[in-house]
């Protein structure tokens, strides 16, 4: 027995001795199958165990077993020694060129007029609006009649409009001069309390310029509600000029005209460009960004609302303006051009 | 509406610096455009009596005036010879500043230095009074000598200009704006005396009216000066009218176009020798009369415009301009004067559909003054004695009447229901009484008379306003008010969900043209129904577009024209199509609209390659999985502008929810492309078929077995219907397939394809044996073999 055990002592520090003199991983495979390997001695030993006296068998079980676990330690630390040695040599030389571009995932560039949009919608769904939407081929009721302007008011030469043809002749319907009807639209099909935005396209027979276009985007707004006043649409102007054009954004309103709305206000806006100091751009810091007012009592009866019960207020604002004073676009055709080098540029663009 | 300040303060005295006054108006409701000047800087110009004029022997043109400026005798040369001794002129000393000279005027030598002109005679364009220039500006006889010009006819003076609302027509006078400025500035407003010297026969026994359609016309008020002298109008009203934008044509029609500046009242002067019968007759214009207007237009008249006739012809359209025949003039001895109130509809409708939209016709469409009929007469008839020493008919001919005054009523509470804040009693009388309406303290509230020129003061809450803007809008506070229950819909959600997609996959949103020209129409060679404008501004705004198509593929022309090598663009945008019967507006269809064009090169590790129908295949399903849409089938074989191989109908429940694929390449050359794809995707159907509801399903516990299958086909054998054969046979176990391969070569001979898919299989509640797998695979084979012809590998 006390042969055996020797045995063991000398395998132990063979193989230890061994384990350490591997260099490379090939080398600690081979001193693996030596001394832990089917046919080497410690294998044997264990293996002839059963043939032992059991007293024998109780010293040299636990022995030549923990004499294998200290083995396989040995030889699995080796080669993790060599393995991390041989791929930092490894690392040392292999190298990428990190300036050469990365693989994109494609993305495309935002629409400046939608994103203009987008953060309006975001300001109104903050303070409990909701965003409704309407035709732009409309009835010459919802575009004009509901919202104040008889026929041959001369208020609807404000506007200049197209006539589409149909059934009805050559003025069976109007491309919108306005989103407004959508605000009538949402009156007829719902009760109040009502608070929405509607963006969308609208149209007006006008010549084509840097400035201005046959084709453009509005966003309008409507609240009605019992107890509604000025008061509250100033406060609410305010939450549109600054989602519009900067949480620095001063708001002034100065008395017009709109057949839907009384009393009627222009909405001017500190300019974004100078800040209010006064430029090119603007009139004494103040440049105009839309119309707005409370609901005519007109229109309340047009739709089957009483005037006298609910009181509202309504605006309206061109998104082609925000968008080229906001951005410093100074040719409003380029918002229809689909040009990829100008939209490129709205990438990254602030998030507020 | 332009206004002289000079003028104005006769109206209304007030001392404040002009564009403090224009910013004061702007912010309560008396909108100044713009503020410009007149006879900008004339100074030291005086009045002057000629003592004697001679020819200067050695020029033709020349004279040599000698002038007593009060002060002074003073000798001046001359280029015009249209006065003499006694008259009194305008003389510009040494220093004195004229509009069309930089330099103040010196003494000079003339001819030679034979002669000195000690000053300048003016004409009236070097006063900036008026554009003639023919000869020097006679002043009236009776002009103080040594006065200031510049005092006299209002040089140097401020015009402002205002923005003029529909609503209101009053502020289309001098009248009008003085009583705003008289408001806003709480002091007493002078209104201009309208008494006439009726030194005339009776007006009744030199013509009369009738007024055949009182709808159109409720009121018409004639009257008649006699022995009218036609001549140049006195400087200070020819200043005036200059300063308004109006040129002065005449002492006879310069007085109704005064009476009309201050009093907002549109005037007509007929030439009453040139009216058959002395006669005015009111009717509606007969089928096709003819009528030729002092513009030199020529009108075919119809029964909705109204005219006034004579006994017999159209002699004016009512409102809008007067006709050439009985235009006064040269010859006039008798005038005429109409002063009346049209109905502002029939006014609009005739001014609208005769494109004339005249300082008359903008008033009466507004709503004219009713009041103001007689005494805008009485008042022109004054100047043409004054002006034209004519004699004034005693009385007028007068028809019809003025409509009662509008009688209102004012809650004080219900001011504060619409503005928010409330409007002390007191200080609403001030504004209402300052504004013409009579108001008396009530038992409902404020008993408010509106005023006959204030058309637009109907109801309460047109009063309201009133007190809102002159109170001030920026007196109003801002207070907190928020909505209710605010978000955006499905569809809305959807949209956006569609939106993020296609950037990500990398194209650019555009918003292009709703219009489309019939050349696009033709060159994608659509054959549908489209809805036409009928009133087009330009050629290219006939139609409404039916697709997004082609205004994607020409806005990728442009950007190719520019220079770019691939053009990836979306649109989301209605488009527009048939009329459906009964149906109130055609059909408005929203779409997203996809083009590729170029390269789809993105990494240098790449190969270069050119977009192809796959590449917006994969975009479309994208877009359609981030929707959470399944079960989508493509129907292949497109007609125009497809290539009728390269692209398919993607059907959903049955119904086609939208095509793309490869351009024909005719269609492509014509928008100057090689090749182009393009797709649209309908959104409505779509979101309609969006789940509303996900639910997870439980992850596999059991580990997968993964087989391969690889086959020869016929060419015709379309891949998803293999893997529908596929799916079919392998039974429960299979869990999912894909392709990962197509191969054509001389391997798999003419005529066939190989087609490779990786086959997952799983049991859900066991371990599956590979043997299960092997024998699922081998059903798969068989199913392939009998169906589809196909060969396994």
């Amino acid at each position: 027995m006390s042969e055996l055990l020797g045995e063991l002592e000398s395998l132990r520090s063979e193989a230890a001795d061994a384990v350490a003199k591997a260099d490379t991983l090939d080398q600690v495979e081979e001193v693996k199958i030596r001394y832990l390997g089917r046919k080497s001695r410690l294998n044997e030993i264990l293996r002839g165990l059963r043939d032992l006296p059991e007293d024998d068998k109780r010293v040299i079980g636990p022995a030549s077993n923990q004499l294998r676990q200290e083995l396989d330690s040995l030889v699995s630390s080796r080669e993790a020694e060599l393995q991390s040695a041989s791929e930092e040599k490894l690392l040392a030389t292999d190298r990428v060129d990190l300036t050469m571009p990365g693989r994109r995932p494609p993305r495309g560039s935002p629409n400046p007029l939608r994103e203009s949009i987008r953060r309006i919608e975001d300001a109104f769904i903050g303070i409990g609006y909701r965003i409704a939407e309407g035709p732009e081929v409309e009835t010459d009721w919802h575009n004009f009649q509901a919202l104040n302007h008889p026929p041959d008011h001369p208020a609807r030469s404000l506007m200049d409009t197209y006539y589409v043809e149909g059934p009805r002749g050559p003025e069976s319907a109007v491309l919108r001069t306005h989103t407004s009807p959508v605000q009538i639209r949402v009156m007829e099909s719902q009760e109040p309390p009502i608070y929405v935005i509607c963006p969308g396209r609208a149209y007006r027979r006008e010549d084509v310029s840097a400035t201005s276009g046959a084709i453009f985007h509005q966003v309008e707004g409507l609240a009605v509600d019992q107890g509604l006043t000025f008061e509250h649409l100033r406060w609410t102007l305010q939450v549109f000029a600054e989602a519009a054009f900067g949480s620095e954004t001063k708001i002034r309103l100065v008395p017009s005209f709109y057949p839907f709305t009384e009393p009627s206000a222009e909405l001017q806006v500190t300019c974004p460009v100078c800040g209010g100091a006064g430029c090119s751009h603007c009139a004494e810091g103040w440049i105009g960004a839309g119309g707005c007012g409370m609901v005519d009592p007109n229109v309340f009866t047009f739709v089957g609302i009483d005037p006298e019960v609910y009181t509202g207020f309504a605006f309206g604002m061109g998104i082609d303006r925000i968008a080229m004073s906001r951005f410093g676009v100074e040719d409003i055709r380029l918002f229809l051009d689909g040009d990829q080098r100008f939209l490129e540029q709205f990438r990254g663009l602030p998030v507020t | 509406m332009r206004v002289p300040l000079k003028w104005l303060r006769e109206l209304v005295d007030i001392d404040v610096d002009v564009q403090e006054l224009a910013n004061t108006l702007s912010r309560t409701g008396s909108a100044v455009d713009k503020v410009e000047r007149f006879a900008e800087g004339v100074s030291g110009v005086v009045v002057g009596s000629v003592l004697e004029v001679k020819d200067v022997p050695e020029s033709d043109k020349l004279c040599i005036g000698q002038v007593d400026t009060g002060t002074d005798r003073v000798q001046v040369l001359a280029g015009a010879k249209n006065f003499r001794a006694g008259d009194k002129v305008p003389i510009a000393l040494p220093g004195a500043r004229v509009t069309t000279l930089d330099a103040p005027v010196d003494r000079r030598k003339m001819v030679g230095g034979r002669y000195e002109s000690q000053g300048m005679l003016c004409s009236a364009r070097e006063l900036g009074v008026a554009e003639d220039h023919a000869g020097i500006l006679v002043l009236p006889p009776e002009t103080q000598i040594g006065a200031d010009v510049t005092d006299l006819l209002g040089l140097d003076d401020y015009v402002l200009e205002f923005e003029i609302y529909p609503n209101r027509p009053d502020q289309m006078s001098i009248i009008g704006i003085a009583r705003e400025v008289s408001v806003v500035y709480d002091v007493p407003l002078r209104p201009p005396s309208f008494d006439v010297a009726e030194d005339g026969p009776e007006a009744r026994t030199l013509a009369s009216v009738v007024v055949e359609a009182p709808k159109k016309c409720p009121r018409y008020l004639a009257r008649v000066i006699e022995d009218v002298a036609f001549a140049a109008s006195p400087p200070l009203a020819m200043a005036r009218l200059s300063a308004c934008g109006f040129r002065p044509l005449g002492n006879l029609v310069d007085a109704t176009n005064y009476v009309l500046l201050l009093t907002g009242q549109p005037l007509h002067a007929f030439d009453l020798d040139r009216l058959a019968e002395g006669r005015i007759v009111v009717r509606s214009a007969r089928p096709s009369e003819r009528l030729l207007t002092l513009d030199g237009q020529k009108h075919e008249l119809e029964p909705d415009d109204l005219v006034i006739a004579d006994a017999f012809d159209a002699q004016a359209l009512a409102g809008v301009m007067g006709g050439a025949a009985s235009e006064v003039g040269e010859a006039t001895k008798r005038v005429l004067l109409e002063s009346a109130y049209f109905d502002p509809i029939g006014i609009s409708r005739t001014a609208r559909r005769r494109h004339m939209h005249t300082e008359a016709s903008s008033r009466f469409e507004r709503g004219a003054d009713p009041e103001m009929v007689p005494k805008a007469a009485a008042l022109v008839a004054e100047l043409m004695r004054t002006w034209a020493g004519g004699r004034v008919a005693k009385g007028v001919v007068d028809v019809g009447g003025v409509p009662p005054r509008r009688k209102l009523v004012l809650r004080p509470d219900r001011v504060e229901t619409i503005l928010g804040i409330e409007i002390p009693v007191r200080e609403a009388e001030r504004f209402l009484g300052g504004l013409g309406c009579e108001v008396s303290v009530g038992k409902a509230g404020l008993e408010v008379t509106a005023p006959s020129w204030r058309p637009d003061l109907e109801r309460e809450i047109d009063l309201i306003e009133e007190l809102g803007r002159l109170h001030g809008y920026e007196a109003i506070p801002s207070v907190p008010r928020p909505g209710y229950r605010g978000g955006r819909t499905p569809t809305q959600l959807l949209r956006n969900r569609v939106r993020e997609s296609l950037l990500g996959s990398g194209l650019s949103e555009a918003t292009l043209s709703s219009f489309i020209t019939e050349e696009d129409l033709n060159a994608i060679g659509y054959d549908g129904e489209y809805v036409k404008v009928s009133n087009p501004m330009t050629e290219d705004q006939r139609q409404l577009r039916p697709t997004l198509l082609a205004g994607l593929l020409r806005a990728a022309q442009r950007n190719i024209a520019h220079g770019l090598t691939s053009v990836r663009l979306f649109e989301i945008g209605k488009i527009f199509r048939e009329w459906q019967a009964g149906a109130d507006l055609p059909v408005e269809s929203e779409l997203v609209g996809v083009v590729l064009v170029g390269s789809m090169k993105d990494h240098w590790s790449q190969p270069d390659r050119v977009a192809d129908a796959f590449d917006l295949k994969g975009i479309l399903e994208v877009v359609l999985s981030e929707l959470g849409i399944r079960g989508w089938t493509l129907e292949a074989g497109l007609g125009m502008p497809f290539h009728p191989g390269h692209g398919a109908n993607i059907v959903l429940d049955g119904k086609p929810v939208g095509r793309f694929g490869q351009l024909r390449p005719s269609v492509a050359r014509s928008f100057d492309l090689e090749a182009a794809v393009v797709g649209g995707l309908f959104l409505e159907p779509l979101f309609e078929c969006a789940p509303q509801a996900l639910k997870v399903e439980e992850l596999p516990s059991q580990p997968p077995v993964l087989r391969d299958i690889s086959m020869t086909l016929p060419d015709e054998v379309a891949a998803e219907d293999v893997m529908s054969t596929i799916r079919a046979a392998a039974g429960d176990l299979l869990e999912s397939t894909a392709l990962l391969d197509e191969y054509r070569g001389p391997q798999v001979g003419e005529g066939r394809r190989s087609l490779a898919f990786s086959l997952t299989f799983r049991a859900a509640d066991r371990t599956l044996r590979s043997e299960e797998a092997d024998a699922a695979r081998e059903a798969i084979a068989q199913a392939c073999r009998e169906q589809h012809g196909a060969e396994i590998r």
